[in-house]
């Protein structure tokens, strides 16, 4: 483990792009920029396309896939250079890493599909299984409820990397709400179809972080976070969610 | 109706893409999948461990002291009215034994007739069934019975209680293994293959166990520990 | 008729008696199925063969169905094809009416409720009687099953308390589930003996021996396909397996699956009725293969993966939605994941296709199911059909059918605005400064979140001004 650790640590790369979603690019801007100092702070020249948009998952995921394509295509085209693409969100990871090659299976592009998906990493997975970052802590005693999202548990496979970053933190003790591994319901376009459901799915995770007596809830999806701070604000839990990168990055800054 | 045949037929093989392993999927398609093998003790101690889970009650006995513990297990059980297949070598032995009991209550009844005419006794008079078994399973406590004339299918499953004769030396490691051992793909199947793992039993109200929904309450395996270890 | 998926999922959600039955419910059949699969490399090896296994039968569907009819045959076992749901019904009939039956028992079977066969015999005058338990259950108040392997999970005991009290005579209230399981015991065992006709499901039927595989706990089924004198099986065409060998790995997984027992109490392999010297078992055995719309289902690459699915419920145990409305809200047979990926199938997409909706696509089901169906990425493929263009090619009935004008001017309205980078920034930008004038209500977003309000200034607008700093900071130096 440590030799595999280290090798990848040898094949550091010395550039990668940062795709950054269309959520946090308009609601949190702020997860963005801590993620980018994350990387700059090990080394990594980020780069940071002013034509990215989306990568197209909404129009997917309501199967309206020529509309999807549309857009993917030009994150395709611009992300073309051979270095690896950060994406601070594993559901938009998986969209890029492991639907793009299904949804341009017949296109013209498939071929380039295939290779972007081939450089896609969410951002814990880079940090910890590529850069084998060392964290040092320097925040106040806390104790956080972690929320997984169910793209990086089950798409990206991720969950781990997301702890162990935290783990780090020696001040910071971490739990799990119950049912973890259920969905928050957000579920992109699902929360505004399906309003009820998706409010009964968040209203139970909500009261689950809220009986960790966690103090703040973290979590790698911006997706989740808004769903989940719009139910906590709503019902004045008293909670916030942050995004893991603000949330690491307020705690190592030196 | 022979026209549905050849339209499903017909849709089927007109298909273009007969094979149903799409190229997302390929990777995934190899495995190391074996059934469990298990050493002699370990063997018969999981066999043992997975039937009493199911519930069953499994009493080790020896091949002289069985009857007698029949016995036992019949006067405990109230037992008057006991179905058995007198055409056995273990349903003759049970014969001698009631015969040799003093002031013994029982009254063996055989399943001698087609089910049609012997249906009103059966379900409602019987009140325990003794048969041999087949084969264990020792991976998920499971016996095998191969019903046939002399113990029809409905002896395991109509009176409350059943007693079963096993004989370690029986115990296979698998299902897998049994599917083998009987040869069943080259001689074909018995008219009925019956695995049973434990009483009759249903968690449908609220998820409550309870046992003898439709069959046996209680599954009594008499195993006679006939390998030396 | 159109299905009303959201209507009714708000009435389940309305409804704490039924949400509190459905949590327990889920909780512990995924906690048995848990302790079930402790071994995860173990899992990952044998859901791996149980897809593989279940692929390569489909790969020689049409050969292995014609294998099965005809060791079937030879075994004395008469074989049936139907169409359709009618066509089913209309076989089983014949053969009920053919020897002057009045009264069928049934084990569980989820196709017999897929072509509504108690229906149609009651219709006729014959009675059909559910021997399952949660299937009595069900049947005696008048419902339809909520789950496809507990039928009655729905109810609590104390509701079933009620219901034995009001319908069955001579029943007093209690919730005593013993005793509520004995009542059901002793009436079914009446009509056990006295039935003409058992009808069953099939779990596995094999081929290279022409055997009927069911999977039980209850001895139910067992006493439907021995006691009366005719038994009738009906089953999926998608339910044969090639040999015998194919049977262990599938029936563990089938199980330990559905319900975390490594194997079920009765395992009960049918090859052939009654023979001469044989005191028991039918006299006469008939299997009906039903099409009813998966030889449609097999034409498709992506959609012929449906057929592999061994009904053990593990994607409705999982699968959050379900967890909070329960199976009825999905107004069909099937409800869950496979629910929604069978029944727009089945149905058509015109009727069924909104159930697609019920869905956060958050891949739970697809994680524990044991043949690797992709239940996701199938109802995506399902919304992609249900909403596609009318020049489309795909061979779902109803297809084009739930393409909205709205809809679909909305996602071309998002395809312009992020398909043109220029565009995009313009249209962030401006919503970062009208950010105190964004919309406070968007529609169901906001009836139970507050509504999220965009950044002062996007990640494209910081990004752009810090890459402006340091070429004045480089430019200075």
């Amino acid at each position: 483990m440590t030799t595999t650790a280290n090798m990848s640590a040898k094949q550091q790369p010395s550039q990668v792009y940062f795709f950054g979603t269309c959520l946090i690019d308009l609601f949190y801007p702020e997860a963005g920029l801590s993620a980018i100092e994350l990387l700059e702070r090990e080394g990594i020249q980020v780069h940071y396309p002013q034509a990215q948009t989306c990568c197209g998952q909404p129009a997917f995921n309501s199967g309206y896939n020529d509309e999807a394509i549309a857009v993917a295509a030009k994150q395709i085209e611009l992300l073309s250079d051979p270095i690896p693409v950060i994406v601070p969100s594993a559901s938009c990871a998986a969209m890029m890493k492991h639907h793009y090659p299904t949804l341009f299976e017949n296109h013209p592009m498939s071929s380039k599909a295939n290779e972007l998906a081939s450089r896609v990493y969410e951002l814990t997975e880079f940090l910890v299984r590529v850069l084998d970052i060392s964290l040092t802590d320097k925040g106040t005693p806390v104790k956080i409820a972690m929320h997984t999202s169910c793209s990086a548990r089950r798409e990206m496979a991720v969950t781990e990397d997301g702890f162990s970053l935290i783990r780090q933190l020696k001040n910071v003790s971490i739990v799990e709400p119950e049912r973890a591994s259920e969905c928050c319901g957000f579920g992109g376009t699902f929360a505004i179809k399906q309003p009820e459901i998706s409010a009964a799915m968040a209203e139970d995770k909500c009261q689950a972080i809220h009986n960790t007596g966690a103090s703040k809830m973290i979590s790698g999806d911006c997706g989740c976070l808004m769903n989940l701070n719009g139910v906590m604000e709503k019902t004045n839990r008293g909670i916030k969610g942050e995004h893991l990168a603000s949330f690491i990055i307020d705690r190592t800054r030196t | 109706m022979s026209s549905a045949k050849a339209n499903i037929l017909n849709r089927l093989r007109s298909a273009t893409t007969p094979s149903s392993t799409t190229k997302s999927d390929t990777q995934s398609i190899s495995t190391s999948w074996k059934p469990p093998g298990y050493d002699q003790p370990e063997r018969f101690a999981r066999f043992k461990e997975a039937l009493q889970a199911s519930h069953a009650e499994i009493i080790e006995t020896s091949e002289d002291e069985w009857p007698k513990q029949l016995m036992e297990i019949a006067a405990s059980k109230c037992i008057a009215q006991w179905l058995y297949n007198p055409s056995s070598e273990s349903g003759l032995r049970l014969e001698q034994q009631v015969v040799a009991t003093t002031q013994c209550n029982i009254q063996l009844i055989p399943y001698d007739q087609p089910v049609e005419s012997f249906k009103t006794e059966l379900f409602n008079q019987i009140d325990a069934s003794f048969t041999d078994v087949e084969a264990g399973i020792a991976e998920t406590g499971t016996l095998v019975l191969l019903p046939d004339q002399d113990e029809p299918r409905l002896m395991s499953l109509v009176p409350p209680i059943h007693i079963a004769l096993f004989r370690e030396s029986t115990l296979l490691n698998s299902f897998s293994e049994l599917i083998a051992q009987q040869q069943w793909s080259t001689q074909g199947m018995p008219t009925n293959a019956l695995l049973i793992s434990g009483p009759s039993k249903t968690a449908d109200i609220q998820q409550t166990l309870a046992y003898g929904a439709h069959g046996p309450k209680e599954l009594i395996v008499l195993v006679i520990r006939d390998i030396q270890t | 008729m159109n299905n009303h998926f959201r209507e009714q999922a708000i009435d389940a959600l309305a409804d704490p008696q039924l949400r509190d039955n459905f949590r327990g419910a889920m909780d512990f059949l995924r906690a048995k199925r848990q302790s079930a699969f402790t071994d995860t490399e173990a899992l990952k090896q044998l859901r791996a063969l149980g897809h593989k296994i279940k692929a390569n039968t489909l790969a020689r569907l049409p050969d292995l169905l014609e294998q099965l009819e005809q060791n079937c045959l030879q075994n004395g076992i008469q074989v049936h094809w139907a169409e359709t749901p009618e066509q089913a019904c209309e076989v089983i009939h014949n053969i009920i009416s053919a020897q002057n039956g009045q009264l069928a028992v049934k084990g569980k079977s989820m196709v017999s409720e897929e072509v509504g066969l108690n229906h149609y015999l009651e219709k006729r005058g014959i009675e059909s009687l559910e021997s399952d338990m949660g299937e009595y259950i069900v049947q005696l108040a008048n419902e339809t099953p909520s789950h496809i392997i507990m039928p009655a999970i729905h109810k609590s005991k104390e509701q079933i308390a009620h219901l034995f009290e009001d319908k069955i005579e001579g029943v007093d209230y209690t919730d005593n589930v013993d005793e509520l399981i004995g009542t059901g015991r002793q009436i079914l065992r009446e009509k056990f003996s006295q039935a003409d006709v058992g009808i069953s499901g099939v779990n596995f039927a094999v081929a290279e021996t022409g055997t009927l595989c069911l999977v039980e706990n209850e001895g139910n089924g067992r006493m439907c396909t021995t006691v009366p004198s005719t038994h009738i099986a009906i089953t999926g065409i998608e339910k044969v397996v090639a040999t015998l060998d194919d049977i262990p790995p599938l029936l563990s997984l089938l199980t330990r699956s559905a319900t975390g027992q490594n194997i079920s109490t009765y395992f009960n392999m049918i090859s052939s009725p009654r023979k001469t010297g044989e005191k028991d078992g039918p006299q006469s055995v008939h299997l009906v293969l039903l099409d009813n719309g998966r030889s449609r289902m097999y034409q498709d690459e992506n959609l012929q993966q449906t057929l592999r699915c061994i009904r053990c419920g593990a994607c409705m145990n999982h699968c959050p939605v379900y967890s909070r409305i329960g199976g009825h809200a999905y107004g069909t047979v099937y409800p869950g994941p496979i629910g929604q990926v069978v029944m727009p199938q089945i149905d058509g997409l015109d009727k069924q296709g909104e159930m697609t909706e019920g869905c956060s696509l958050n891949g739970a089901c697809g994680e524990v199911c044991p043949v690797e169906i992709p239940l996701p990425n199938l109802i995506r493929k399902l919304r992609e059909q249900k909403s596609a263009k009318p020049d489309g090619h795909a061979l779902t009935p109803g297809a084009g059918s739930q393409r909205k004008p709205k809809e679909a001017f909305a996602w071309s309205l998002w395809q312009t605005l992020y398909g043109q980078p220029w565009l995009y920034r313009f249209v962030t930008k401006m919503a970062t400064r009208l950010r105190h004038a964004s919309p406070r209500a968007i529609g169901g977003w906001t009836r139970y979140r507050t509504a999220p309000k965009p950044a002062p200034k996007s990640l494209h607008e910081l990004m752009s001004q810090r890459a402006e700093a340091n070429q004045t900071d480089g430019a200075s130096k």
